[in-house]
Parts: C-alpha cells; structure tokens; sequence
C-alpha cells in the first residue's frame, strides 16, 4: 500500500492528474472526517476537505517522501486550514455533535448504554484545546504513527508522544468527576 | 475503564462520519476541474536538464582545450600541436612581462630535435637562433639583480646541457658552437676580472 502510494505520488508530482485522483479516492474520506469533527459544519467541512487537496496538489512538486508520509502533508494542510478558518471565525463551537448525520446501526438499549459515556468523553474532549483535541484525532481514531503526527505538527516524535500523555492525563482528570 | 479504551469506544462513532453521496460522486470532477496544469514544473525540469547539459557541454570543450594545450607543451617544431605552444606562450610572457617562458621553452626544443634521430637540421638552426635572440631579449626586460642572477644561472645549465648535446652530437656541434663558444669567453671575462680584482687588493 505504502509502496503504491509513493508511485502514485511520484506520478501526480509529475503532473499526472489520475493519480492525484487516486490519491483523492484515498484519503478523503480521513480528511473530511477529520475536518468535520473540527468544523462540525458538513458544507464548511466539504470545502476545507477540498481545498486541502487543491493545496496540495499546488505544493506537491516540492513536497519529498522523505521528509514524510502524503498521509501526514495532506493532515498538516487540513490542519492549517481549520487552523485558518477559526482564526477568521475567532469562535468555536462549544458542542462536539459530530454523529448527528450518521444514521446509527446501534439500538436504542445499547445507545442508551453506552450514550452516556460517550458524551462524557466527547464533552471531556471540546474542553480541550485544538491543538490537543487534533492530536487525540489523529492518534486514536485515524491511527496515525507517532512520526506521521510530529510530521503533521512540525513536532519532534518524541515531544508529540509526551503531549499526548499529557493531554490523556488532563483528560482524566477532567473526567475524573464523571466517572 | 481506562481513558484510552473510552477513546477507542468513541472512536466507533467518528469512524461512521461521512462526507454526502454527492459529495463523494462529484467531488472529484469538481476538484479536477480547478487543478492547475502543472507548467512550471516542467518547464523547471526542462530549465534544468537543458542548464545541466550546457554545463557538461561546456566542460568537456574547457577539458578539451586544456588538454590540447597541456599536450602542445612538449611539441617541437613541426608537430601538429606546436602552433598552440606558441599561443600559449605568447599569452604566458604577456601575463609576465617577459620573454623567460621562451628561452625556457626553445632549450627543450633545441634538445628535443637534437635527440630525434631524423634531425630537422632546418628546424635546429631556426630553433638555435631563436633561442639567443630571446635570451638578449630577456635580458634586457629583467631589470632586477635578483631575477637576473637567476636568469643567467638558468642559462648557465641550458648551455651545459648544449655541451654535452654537441659532444655527443659532433655533427651538430657547429650549430651549437655560438651558445656554448659564448659561454666559454664569458667564463674567460670573468676568470679575467676576478685576477685583476685580487691583483688590486694586493
């Protein structure tokens, strides 16, 4: 896989515009997610998920593999434009509702169950900030690797891993109350 | 329940985000309609390539040229090459000042075609005469005692050298006769000098 995107990034540096679309197909879907649950605004989450792509195909003849992963540029843009957009916005919404378009498998019971622990955890994350919120994202529902995250950030691997402990512990002990 | 394992269970719901049908079938044709086609970059590549062979090109004739002069430098007269020592020389007494690399250069040649077994007996004549008008010509241009000394100590070993050449070489030994004869009354005057200088002290 990480082999046939380098080729695939190889060609769309070189200006072949099926495999950028390739590319495209690839990771939409994690960036979208991603900016959606920073956004929390479906259209507004469509056009950074857009314009991240546009970007990077603009910077992708000075973009190296080995600097970092594709994976890691496309999120450092996302970021930056999200990063934009509130800055422009200079207001963030409170509420972290970002299941309300998904039409839940789940039964009611165990939604119920489960319901409200989960919102505890979403409230526990909206207090934190979008650096940190970001971070969380990407390491624990996009999976990414330490190194992709510190690309993603400009941060140092290992100054990424102990952010990362440090916003669990702060996450715990604002849901230390809840629990 | 640990933090990590709640994060895990939260992860479930962010994974079911998605962007709309509509999104997903016409995004693509949206986008590519807005990507620029990439013209600089190949322009840039093309800048390049050509920049990096004008260089490599440009290399090779500089490579060329100073070999040919390195190789000009031991011609004799006659020699294919012989025509860029003496460019080359011109521009080396210019940059000096003086006619040295001459002298220099006409006493290897006066050994080279001596040395040859079919000797230019037309080229050493020529070469012979050469050789002592440069030498008068330096001279001349050397003002300072110091490089003088040194340019008669040089001349000195030429003529040495045209010694042993014309003991070995007894038919060339009338054309050498000029330069080395010279050196002997030379010796003569300042043997001759030397005395008269003593007998005055004393």
């Amino acid at each position: 896989m990480t082999d046939e995107i380098s080729v695939l990034v190889k060609n769309a540096q070189n200006g072949d515009t099926q495999a950028f679309g390739s590319l495209y197909s690839l990771f939409l879907r994690k960036i979208y997610r991603f900016v959606y649950f920073m956004v929390e605004s479906e259209t507004l989450a469509e056009d950074i998920a857009q314009n991240t792509f546009v970007k990077a195909w603009k910077a992708l003849p000075v973009f190296s593999q080995k600097k970092g992963t594709f994976q890691a540029y496309l999120f450092s843009i996302a970021r930056n434009l999200v990063m934009d957009h509130f800055r422009q916005k200079k207001t963030i919404s409170v509420d972290l509702d970002f299941v309300t378009n998904i039409e839940s498998s789940e039964n009611i019971e165990e939604q119920t169950i489960n319901g409200e622990e989960k919102q505890q955890v979403k409230q526990a994350i909206n207090k934190l900030d979008d650096k940190e919120k970001q971070m969380i994202i990407l390491r624990y529902f996009e999976e990414l690797p330490m190194g992709d995250i510190a690309k993603t950030f400009t941060m140092e691997e290992g100054a990424v891993r102990v952010r990362i402990f440090r916003i669990l512990r702060k996450l715990k002990e604002i849901l230390g109350g809840k629990i | 329940m640990n933090i990590e394992s709640k994060l895990t269970n939260l992860k479930i719901d962010y994974l079911k985000i998605e962007p709309s049908t509509s999104f997903l079938n016409n995004g693509w044709k949206n986008l590519s309609n807005h990507l620029e086609p990439r013209k600089t970059h190949k322009f840039w590549l093309m800048w390049r390539w050509s920049f990096t062979t004008a260089t490599l090109v440009l290399l090779l004739i500089a490579g060329s040229i100073f070999g040919l002069f390195q190789g000009a430098k031991a011609a004799l007269p006659g020699d294919r090459l012989y025509p860029l020592k003496r460019i080359s020389e011109n521009v080396i007494s210019k940059t000096q000042g003086n006619d040295q690399i001459k002298v220099e250069n006409r006493a290897h040649e006066i050994i080279g075609l001596v040395k040859e077994k079919q000797k230019d007996q037309q080229a050493i004549d020529k070469t012979v005469k050469e050789y002592q008008e440069n030498v008068n010509k330096v001279t001349e241009q050397i003002k300072q005692p110091e490089k003088q000394q040194e340019f008669e100590k040089k001349v000195e070993e030429h003529k040495q050298e045209f010694q042993k050449l014309s003991e070995e070489n007894p038919e060339i030994e009338k054309d050498l006769h000029e330069i080395t004869q010279r050196k002997t009354e030379d010796k003569q005057e300042e043997v001759k000098k030397e005395s008269e200088k003593s007998s005055e002290e004393d």
